[in-house]
């Protein structure tokens, strides 16, 4: 019975057709009857949470979470997403366009491109705010497609037929353009080049294709970039995509023998030679199938979660997931290093909790 | 049996698959386009019918009444190069220029002519193809001889402007792009039998004649058989109109129609009446018809060269019987055994109906069905205007020259009008109105206007045809399909509503023939052996082994062995001998030979002894571009069959199913559908419906035009700023370069229940998705301005803005560059000023100086946008040009960039439409455990009463095309299979089903079911809410009734109408109906006098009530009623009807 109540609680079976136990079980007294409390408590937190780091790099890390609750894991996900600031392409003055990308469009093409600058030098720029070296990065870009005259005086070589980011360059002392209406498009007091030190302002990537021209045409422009969340627009979303997923278990429930181990080796793990994660033992009808990674591969799980459905099948084996343990991914877009993203996130997380503890 | 005594090493040998005989296809399309049937009925016009229309005996010379020596002879007519003259230099034109400056692309026609100039006969010859005299100009299909278009490569294209991808076959008149769509006939000159309403058997023919059009009918009542036409006011019975052709004795009649008893037995009656009604002579039946010609005033022949005067009553009978009835068979010099043979055979057609019943004919079947395409419809019109233009001249030399002194000589050729041809063409073809007096026919609606709201919608408007049939008609056979339309329409395109079944599409391969010379192959008929009828007697007509032979429904004779004369007939065809669009083929007892055109027709694989002639030899030669689809043909490896042929073949789908008395192989069988039902992936696994709807709605999809639809100036056109190939393709998307010009984005799909806010089809988007550009579009619209001219020399102009008003942006100016022109680039809200025109006060008397006049003499004419309110706009382009005719227009092009918003219609291809009801953001959406959020997510109740399966493949497909990264087939009758498919999808780690667990973005638990999930392309149709939306609490009223305007654009009210009505009564809400209906409508009030109950009125100023009619000031009272009311009562007293309100209380 009590095994039972213990698979619900930790785990979601993943059946051919259907997920068991999905729901957490949050309130405390949902045990009493058996005796048993759990209600949320910080210390059997401190216990038993744990953060592995697994893989990190620039742009991606992936660790993972233990002892903790779905809704934790995506209070994280969803602040990741949505709630930490970076720093985006917000207005772009056209002072010429001629290219076949319409300003809207391009400014929108624009507004996607990855800024290298740390929000936190930064602060947000609210309605009616003067744009200044603390809440505006000023980014221009002249490019104009033309054939290169030879020394001799021929034409040559198109020049600049594609346009990629790093045509953008950074202008620390503000807008260049020309006041109009007797008024500046930015009021900075001092150089940018002082609030962010030796860091040099730009585009994350140089790589990306913003407009082709033809000779001719010719692409003039600023860009204001201010410091957003992803809530208001996807392009201030630190990351490309950021997720969890449960730890996969694979359990033998019944000892696979004899000619079922050949079939279960045969449908789950005989696809591919590097594929390790079950073995046999004994000859013969002794023949026993035996885990050796019980978390499975990206492959297997879901080969041993088809084999779950077929007829016979689901007494014998089981594939559940952890409840309290994820395998947690962030994939930056680059401006951000992903450790400093899910420090942010947290950061903002416990900013929340205490606004709600100040307002009981 | 068979395979007993065949070669035993061909029993052995594994049936040959010729792999890539889809390969045919592109060679096929390469050679002949997308919409060849246009271009080659355009080119058979312009290069052989226009010659044949000026060589015809009516129309080759005009002559005067009172000058016998003088003449004018038509020798030859060319058509030139599409050219414009202006300014005295004519130049050369392209379609975009065309399109651009609103002018119509023609070309000069040029005739070379003799004629009589005073004593001496002049010649105008042609020098370098250009023909002596310009006589009008035609306008010029896109892409066909004479078009600057043809043979040219994407990069010639592309320099003069035009789309590689764009198919052609449609005319641009005065800078809108016209379609000629096919009409659908019953097949002329052709016998067909049928059941008349009274359930009697009867034969017609309706001939047709380039002079004549006129049907005839041959009717059985009560077992007599009588000849019925127009001209005779009675029925004839037809033994009198067969011995009124010469045909006096019985037994030859009776021969020449069958002397079978069976057949002998039915004739009995009609001879008896014959008998009864004494006539036993030629001259006898000729009396007897004379007396039942219907009088007309005018005389029916009162052609040229027929002089009617002294024509006795018998004489016309006889000439209505060589020229009226039965137009289409020959009469030479009154030699009538033709049309005797003719009459006699159907009378033999409507005896074997009778004692057979499935020998009537099937009007619907498509066999007896002919299309009209864009060069039969202009040689009618042309041929009109070629008639009236030479009306015209006899008339003027008529008029000169019966006058005595003339100061200069006359010159014909002065006095050619080129107008009456130019005009013609353009008005109708602008217009769509077909009106050839000849024929009597008038028909509205035969051109429109080119879509061009997507690449497909273009082109599923080339292959459109229209039925000449009422749409209000509750019919059903007509619009069914037909199972003799099979490869050649296309079973799935076709509207909803009352136009369903038809309009019709072209299947893919399907071709239209043009007309083919009659003479060689009347020649070779009697080559091979068939006896012409003035060899045989009457008795030698009907053997039981021969049959007769047929060539465009009139009779050439008698062959002994009909399956080997049309067995050699057609390896004649294949050989290359005759036209490859001739067809043979047997029917009861006849050999049908058919050269007329349009014939619908599809090229198959020919088959022989069970082998497919084409080998794998050939396809790979065709690979390496040795070989082309036309050499295939030259060499009879492949041919055309039309619908009639066809019945006499046996065509194996697949290389499998051939056996001995297989004669054709299939080239590949999704060639049957046609271009808009061939973008769906995976159709076969549809319910035939959905396809019906995604064929409506891929031409609502919003995507690339046309690769130069940013230099096009159209009034509205819709763009996705981000279109997409689609992962899962079909063979048919890559032949007519839908994956160049695509209509679409892939979206990744979860097929869940979300929110809530997708059911009754409504869809839940992915916010993120929509910022990083998902469904972005761009509505361009077009305001164009005039700049016109007056007969007082004086002008329109165009003047800047004051200094003042620019600096202001809330003033209407503030857009307005120096030229008084909108600026480029600029936002423009409704109200502003796009062109700042001024036109002269006085447009019509003479001015002193009109190029010069002072400002005072002008007034502001300003245009301004007029837009939603609250909306604005992008300037995107200016254009400033003029047309050939000079006048000056400014076209101003105005874009406005959308992303998607609650209402906007999406649509898969599969049918499934449906409207955006709800965006949500991205941390809210389920997400798999690879990261992947959906884009947006679509209720499961989409599918169970829908049954599109192929959306599911489609699913898998695109699933498994990301993980392999390859695009997928889908085509129909083949494709990638499931299983294939499952495979990819198992050995990338997903599951086989393409249900993927989601943890929900909300909880972030996991989802209790795995979701389907994966991508599938995505349509965004035109319809978006902001065009749409409306609401009004207050509005302008309609003058008449002075109750609300209707209609979103004159910003209208909401109606309460009937129903809501009823639901108001029943529930016994009165006051609010009265509030609806009268108070917040068109509340009056009304002044009745109480004595004679008529209106009253009230004194504006002493506020006095009054009756006009009883002078009483009294007893008038006051009430309120719809304005409506009051308006229907003085109605009536104007048409002498009083209605009088009797009041109760006053």
């Amino acid at each position: 019975m009590l095994e039972r109540l213990e698979e619900q609680r930790h785990y979601v079976r993943a059946g051919a057709e259907h997920n068991a136990n999905v729901n957490e079980v949050a309130y405390g007294g949902a045990y009493a009857s058996v005796g048993k409390d759990f209600a949320f408590s910080a210390e059997r937190f401190r216990e038993t949470f744990a953060l592995t780091l697994t893989t990190s790099d620039e742009e991606r890390c992936v660790f993972e979470l233990e002892g903790c609750s779905p809704a934790f894991a995506n209070a994280f996900r969803r602040i990741i997403l949505s709630e930490v600031p970076t720093m985006a392409i917000e207005k772009v003055f056209v002072v010429n366009n001629t290219s076949v990308v319409a300003d809207e469009v391009f400014a929108h093409r624009l507004g996607l491109v990855p800024i290298k600058a740390d929000p936190a030098m930064f602060e947000y720029r609210g309605e009616g705010d003067a744009a200044n070296e603390t809440n505006t990065i000023v980014l221009k870009m002249h490019v104009r497609c033309h054939k290169e005259r030879n020394p001799d005086g021929t034409l040559g070589e198109v020049v600049n037929r594609s346009v990629y980011s790093n045509a953008l360059t950074w202008c620390p002392e503000g807008s260049q353009l020309p006041e109009e209406n007797g008024a500046k498009y930015s009021d900075f007091k001092r150089s940018q080049k002082e609030v962010v030190g030796d860091q040099e302002l730009g585009c994350v990537h140089d790589d990306i294709l913003l407009v082709k021209l033809a000779p001719g045409q010719e692409v003039e422009l600023e860009c204001h970039c201010v410091k957003g969340i992803g809530q208001e627009h996807a392009k201030w979303s630190p990351v490309g995509t950021c997720w969890y997923k449960m730890v996969p278990e694979i359990t033998i429930l019944e000892p696979i023998t004899g000619a079922d181990a050949d079939e279960f080796m045969k449908k789950c793990a005989n696809f591919s030679e590097t594929h390790k994660c079950y073995a046999c033992e004994g000859k013969g009808d002794k023949k026993t199938v035996k885990v050796v990674e019980s978390r499975g591969c990206d492959f297997c799980v879901e080969r041993v979660r088809e084999l779950t459905g077929e007829p016979g099948w689901a007494d014998k084996i089981a594939v559940r997931k952890r409840k309290d343990h994820f395998i947690f991914t962030i994939e930056t877009i680059g401006q951000m290093a992903p450790g400093t993203i899910f420090k942010e996130a947290v950061k903002i997380l416990a900013s929340k909790a205490q606004n709600v503890l100040s307002t009981l | 049996m068979d395979c007993l005594t065949r070669d035993p090493s061909k029993i052995t040998a594994p049936i040959a698959t010729l792999e890539d005989k889809y390969e045919l296809l592109p060679a096929f399309l390469k050679v002949r386009g997308l919409v060849r049937q246009h271009i080659d009925s355009f080119n058979y016009l312009v290069n052989e019918e226009i010659k044949k229309i000026i060589h015809a005996k009516a129309n080759e010379r005009v002559t005067c009444d009172s000058d016998p020596n003088f003449y004018l002879k038509y020798t030859n007519i060319h058509v030139g190069r599409p050219s414009v003259e202006e300014d005295y230099v004519v130049e050369e034109i392209t379609p975009q220029q065309c399109r651009l400056r609103d002018m119509t692309y023609a070309a000069p026609i040029t005739v070379d002519v003799e004629y009589t100039r005073g004593k001496e006969i002049v010649t105008r010859q042609a020098k370098n193809g250009v023909g002596g005299v310009v006589i009008g100009r035609i306008p010029l299909m896109l892409r066909s001889s004479r078009c600057v278009l043809t043979g040219k490569n994407e990069d010639e294209l592309a320099r003069l402007g035009e789309c590689p991808l764009d198919p052609g076959g449609y005319f641009i008149v005065k800078g809108v792009e016209k379609v000629i769509l096919i009409q659908e006939q019953l097949s002329k000159n052709r016998i067909i039998i049928e059941v008349d309403a009274k359930g009697e058997i009867g034969a017609s023919v309706t001939s047709s004649t380039h002079e004549r059009k006129s049907k005839t009918n041959i009717v059985v009542k009560h077992g007599k058989f009588y000849l019925r036409h127009n001209t005779f006011a009675d029925d004839i019975p037809i033994m009198i109109v067969l011995k009124a052709m010469g045909l006096e004795s019985d037994q030859e009649a009776v021969q020449m129609i069958g002397s079978e008893p069976a057949y002998a037995m039915l004739l009995g009656p009609t001879l008896q009446e014959c008998q009864a009604a004494g006539v036993f002579t030629t001259q006898q039946a000729l009396e007897y018809c004379a007396n039942k010609v219907r009088v007309v005033k005018t005389h029916m022949t009162n052609r040229p060269g027929v002089r009617n005067f002294g024509r006795s009553r018998v004489d016309e009978a006889r000439d209505i019987l060589a020229g009226v009835v039965l137009a289409h068979v020959p009469v030479t010099s009154y030699d009538f055994r033709q049309k005797c043979a003719y009459i006699s055979i159907m009378v033999r057609r409507i005896l074997n109906a009778m004692l057979d019943p499935t020998q009537i004919d099937d009007k619907d079947y498509y066999g007896n069905k002919r299309l009209e395409l864009a060069g039969q419809l202009i040689a009618l019109l042309f041929e009109d205007c070629f008639k009236r233009l030479n009306a015209d001249l006899k008339r003027q030399a008529d008029a000169v020259l019966s006058k005595a002194n003339r100061a200069t000589q006359f010159d014909i050729l002065k006095c050619i009008r080129q107008d009456t041809l130019s005009n013609g063409l353009e008005h109708a073809i602008s217009s769509g109105n077909w009106t050839v007096k000849r024929f009597r026919m008038e028909r509205k609606g035969v051109t429109q206007v080119l879509s061009r709201l997507s690449f497909i919608s273009a082109l599923g408007m080339m292959t459109r045809i229209t039925s000449q049939f009422e749409k209000t008609r509750k019919v059903s056979g007509p619009r069914a399909l037909q199972p003799s339309q099979w490869g050649m329409l296309c079973p799935s395109d076709t509207p909803e509503g009352e136009s369903c079944g038809l309009v019709k599409n072209l299947a893919l391969m399907t071709h239209v023939t043009t007309d083919d010379e009659e003479e060689p192959l009347r020649r070779l008929a009697h080559a091979l052996g068939v006896e012409p009828l003035t060899w045989l007697n009457a008795g030698e007509m009907h053997s039981p082994s021969g049959a007769h032979v047929l060539m465009n429904g009139s009779l050439l004779g008698v062959h002994a062995q009909p399956e080997a004369f049309s067995h050699a007939f057609r390896k004649l065809r294949r050989a290359g001998r005759i036209g490859e669009f001739v067809s043979v083929y047997t029917a009861d007892g006849c050999v049908y030979i058919s050269s007329d055109g349009g014939r619908v027709c599809r090229p198959l694989i020919i088959i022989e002894r069970g082998e497919p002639l084409l080998t794998q030899e050939h396809l790979d030669e065709l690979k390496d571009g040795h070989r082309t689809f036309n050499d295939f043909l030259r060499e009879g490896l492949v041919e055309y069959l039309d619908v009639n042929e066809e019945n006499n073949s046996y065509i194996a789908l697949y290389e499998d199913e051939v056996n001995d008395e297989t004669t054709h192989l299939e080239i590949e069988p999704f060639t049957l559908l046609g271009v808009c039902a061939g973008i769906i992936p995976y159709p076969h696994h549809n319910q035939s419906p959905r396809n019906t709807y995604q064929c409506a709605m891929g031409k609502q999809a919003m995507g690339n035009i046309a690769f130069n639809q940013l230099n096009r100036m159209d009034t509205l056109m819709y763009l996705l700023v981000y279109p997409q190939k689609p992962i899962v393709k079909t063979k048919t998307i890559e032949l007519i370069g839908y994956d160049r010009l695509g209509a679409g984005q892939n979206a990744t799909i979860a097929v869940m229940s979300y929110s809530g806010y997708d059911i009754e089809d409504a869809i839940v988007m992915n916010r993120a998705s929509l910022d990083r550009g998902f469904g972005r579009c761009t509505v361009l619209r077009k305001y164009s301005a005039q700049v016109k001219k007056y007969s007082n020399r004086t002008m329109d102009r165009i003047v800047g803005p004051k200094d003042d008003h620019r600096a202001n942006q809330n003033s209407r100016h503030h857009l307005l560059d120096d030229d008084g022109i909108a600026a480029v680039g600029g936002r423009i809200k409704p109200g502003d000023i796009y062109v700042n025109k001024q036109t002269p006060v006085n447009t019509r008397d003479p001015m002193a100086n009109p190029h010069a006049m002072p400002d005072t003499m002008y007034r502001s004419n300003p245009l301004s946008y007029k837009g939603p309110a609250g909306e604005s706009a992008i300037v995107d382009k200016v254009l400033l040009t003029m047309t050939d005719e000079g006048q000056f227009n400014i076209k101003t092009l105005v874009r406005q960039t959308r992303r998607p918003e609650v209402g906007d219609k999406f649509s898969s291809r599969h049918g499934q439409k449906g409207v955006c009801g709800i965006i949500l953001d991205q941390e809210d959406f389920p997400f798999s455990e690879r990261g992947i959020t959906p884009d947006l997510i679509m209720n499961p109740h989409g599918f169970p009463s829908r049954m599109t399966v192929g959306k599911m493949i489609e699913l898998l497909g695109g699933k498994a095309g990301l993980e392999s990264g390859r695009f997928h087939d889908g085509t129909a009758f083949g494709g990638d299979t499931v299983e294939a498919i499952q495979q990819t999808l198992v050995e990338s780690g997903y599951s086989y089903k393409g249900k993927d667990m989601l943890h929900c973005g909300i909880t972030g638990e996991a989802l209790e079911v795995n979701v389907f999930m994966g991508p599938v392309y995505y349509q965004k149709l035109k319809h978006m809410v902001q065009d749409k939306m409306h609401a009004r609490a207050r509005g302008p009223r309609v003058v008449l009734t002075r109750q609300p305007t209707e209609g979103r654009a004159r910003d209208g009210g909401l109606r309460l109408g009937e129903m809501e009505r009823d639901c108001l009564i029943g529930y016994g809400a009165s006051q609010l109906i009265l509030e609806r209906l009268m108070i917040s409508s068109d509340q009056f009030e009304a002044q009745v006098c109480t004595k004679c109950g008529l209106l009253g009125f009230q004194h504006h100023i002493t506020r006095r009530n009054a009756c006009t009619l009883c002078k009483t000031e009294a007893e008038v009272a006051t009430l309120k009623l719809p304005y409506a009311c009051k308006l229907l009562f003085q109605e009536l007293q104007s048409m002498n009807i009083a209605p009088r309100l009797s009041l109760t209380e006053a």
